[in-house]
């Protein structure tokens, strides 16, 4: 019977085709939506684990959006005065602050980022955003000369060697965890050495040359006391006058979910419509199917095949065929899935790195199962109806009923 | 030895008039018969024998197969005695079209539960069909089909063989080896029930009989 299954499937060639066609490209689209949805998702429930912060305070000037700060690596080089954390202390609500100071690489030559790179210059002091993912050795602080990398540079494999960063040579000591956000992409160094930076950069020291980067600082990182209002303490933050704002962690993370909502649901609305024709296409090619093979299938009862077994015939072939077509499928999704999050990156502000491989398997595995199902669905009513008819008349009449 | 025996046997198709082909059809088939059923296109003589290999239940009458009542059998032992007992010759020339010739001939045995590749091989040698073993059914001659056919309902060594017509598109040479093939069955224990309208082949059955208004008469010798 496994015989007659498959070489019906392979000497029907163009048949066969069209139907492993039809299912691979129903299946490539669902995992394609199931691996976006999965790993924007999943990215944004990472970040607002592991950003640590509740609210990030920058100078009321800034241009730069919540989830352009948190979210993407991008250089936003933003300064207020360093005299702010003593006022931002006066605060209520606040168990933790930390400063952070930044500056940028540019896009220079070897053994440096290729394109411009976030430089965080943190207080291991204060710090409380790297440190729950930092060694004990690295908690109280690194030397000037070494450097934090976030798990977009440990690609490169970077840990334990030197990096240059503004023809500066640091030694790499260590990696940060996947975040899903900007931490991803930046290099973080002592906060006096990123100062230092500003200065001994030919580049850099042009924007300094009537200020002092040591009296500055880019950001403030907050957490709230339990129980602190977000909305409350923002209010808080305008009313006190200072030139500064007041970004939500949760406010951005919501945003950018409410927009992943929408998207996806229209996405999946798209693959909806999608599964639906694929479905129909199949059921009327089993059906036609079925009709073309009404003699051959009142032969087989004819020579003994019993009902069960021409049903298990018909369903047998097309959840080969299905099931080739969601293996398929599932593969070039998961091939096309980098480029695809790549793409999405800078739409949802995402980091790529949290598309990882056991994601990948349980979507390549959810694409194949939907493809037995959908084969199956599809051929049970044919393969019902065949299996049922009387054999005397599918060999008499043939196709003519 | 009794392998099969129809007892008043009547059988109606209903398509908007009922029509009976078989009104009061009596016959005992007993092991090495070769019986000739004759008479005009339409008359019923398919029909029959789609009763006797259980593709038709009859409407009234009975049944029995090695003493068995078919009008019993449930669909899933109907199968089995079609795949183990009885082989068919339609006169439709219907084959597996996915499968090679070879391949046919092996399935079809398989069903029955026999796996014999040698007698295989025997049979297509018989039929002239050793150098088409590996063709497909559409690539066959409509004489080469039949052949084909023939072999098929043999390949698993039934008890009771169902020829209907078996030997149209087949030329003088070929229709006088499926007669004699299908003779030599029955010298081996097997029954025959060979439908046809050519009464020269039906010269070679052990007795004829004619279906008449939808009843079996035996033809004088």
């Amino acid at each position: 019977m496994l015989m007659l299954i498959w070489k019906n499937i392979s000497r029907r060639r163009t048949q066969s085709t069209l139907t492993v066609t039809i299912t691979m490209l129903t299946v490539l689209v669902f995992v394609m939506v199931l691996g976006v949805f999965q790993t924007v998702n999943q990215g944004l429930a990472l970040s607002e684990e592991r950003l640590g912060a509740d609210a990030v305070l920058v100078p009321k000037y800034a241009a730069a959006k919540g989830e352009d700060l948190l979210f993407t690596a991008i250089p936003e080089n933003i300064y207020m005065p360093i005299e702010m954390v003593e006022e931002v202390k006066q605060f209520e609500g606040i168990a933790a602050m930390t400063p952070q100071f930044y500056c940028q690489t540019l896009a220079l030559s070897c053994c440096e980022p290729g394109e411009e790179a976030r430089i965080i210059g943190y207080d291991p002091a204060t710090d409380f955003i790297l440190k729950p993912h930092l060694d004990e050795k690295y908690q109280n602080g690194i030397s000037p000369d070494e450097l934090i990398v976030g798990r977009n540079f440990e690609d490169d494999n970077l840990v334990g060697s030197n990096y240059l960063v503004l023809s500066k040579k640091f030694n790499v000591v260590t990696a940060l965890p996947p975040t899903g956000a900007g931490m991803d992409g930046t290099l973080f160094m002592d906060f006096r050495t990123a100062q230092d930076m500003c200065l001994e950069s030919e580049v850099l020291a042009e924007s300094w040359t009537t200020r002092d980067p040591h009296d500055y600082i880019s950001v403030i990182m907050v957490k709230f006391e339990s129980g602190v209002d977000g909305e409350e303490f923002a209010k808080q933050v305008e009313a006190s006058g200072l030139e500064i704002k007041c970004l939500l962690t949760g406010d951005t993370i919501s945003t950018l979910q409410s927009q992943l909502e929408v998207t996806m649901k229209v996405m999946f609305a798209l693959w909806l419509a999608s599964l639906l024709i694929a479905v129909l296409a199949l059921v009327g090619r089993f059906n036609a199917l079925a009709k073309e093979r009404k003699k051959e299938i009142g032969l087989l009862r004819a020579i003994g095949l019993k009902k069960g077994q021409v049903f298990g015939l018909i369903i047998g072939e097309t959840c080969t065929m299905a099931l080739m077509g969601g293996v398929l499928g599932s593969a070039l999704a998961l091939l096309a899935m980098n480029p695809i999050i790549e793409m999405l990156k800078d739409a949802f502000k995402l980091s790529p790195s949290v598309w990882t491989s056991s994601l990948a398997l349980l979507c390549g595995l959810a694409g194949i199962v939907l493809a037995a199902v959908l084969g199956f669905a599809a051929a049970v009513a044919p393969a019902l109806k065949s299996a049922s008819m009387d054999p005397q008349a599918a060999i008499t009449q043939g196709e003519v009923n | 030895m009794e392998i099969c025996k129809l007892e008043h046997i009547r059988k109606d198709y209903r398509m908007g008039e009922v029509v009976t082909p078989l009104k009061d059809v009596s016959l005992v088939v007993n092991k090495g018969d070769f019986i000739a059923v004759e008479g005009p296109s339409g008359i019923g003589k398919s029909t029959l024998l789609y009763v006797m290999g259980t593709l038709l239940q009859s409407d009234e009458g009975s049944y029995t197969f090695e003493g068995r009542d078919v009008a019993k059998f449930g669909d899933d032992e109907k199968s089995e005695l079609r795949a183990k007992k009885v082989g068919f010759l339609f006169q439709d020339s219907t084959m597996i079209q996915a499968l090679t010739l070879r391949e046919n001939l092996l399935f079809t045995q398989g069903v029955g539960g026999k796996k014999d590749p040698k007698m295989v091989d025997e049979l297509l040698y018989r039929f002239g069909l050793e150098d088409r073993a590996d063709f497909f059914p559409h690539q066959l001659s409509g004489g080469q089909r039949r052949r084909a056919m023939a072999a098929r309902a043999l390949i698993h060594d039934p008890v009771l063989i169902l020829a209907d017509e078996p030997t149209n598109d087949l030329d003088e040479h070929w229709s006088e080896e499926i007669i004699r093939v299908l003779k030599e069955q029955t010298e081996k224990g097997t029954a025959v029930v060979m439908v046809t309208h050519n009464s020269r082949w039906a010269q070679e059955a052990t007795r004829r009989c004619r279906l008449e208004d939808g009843v079996l008469v035996d033809i004088a010798e």
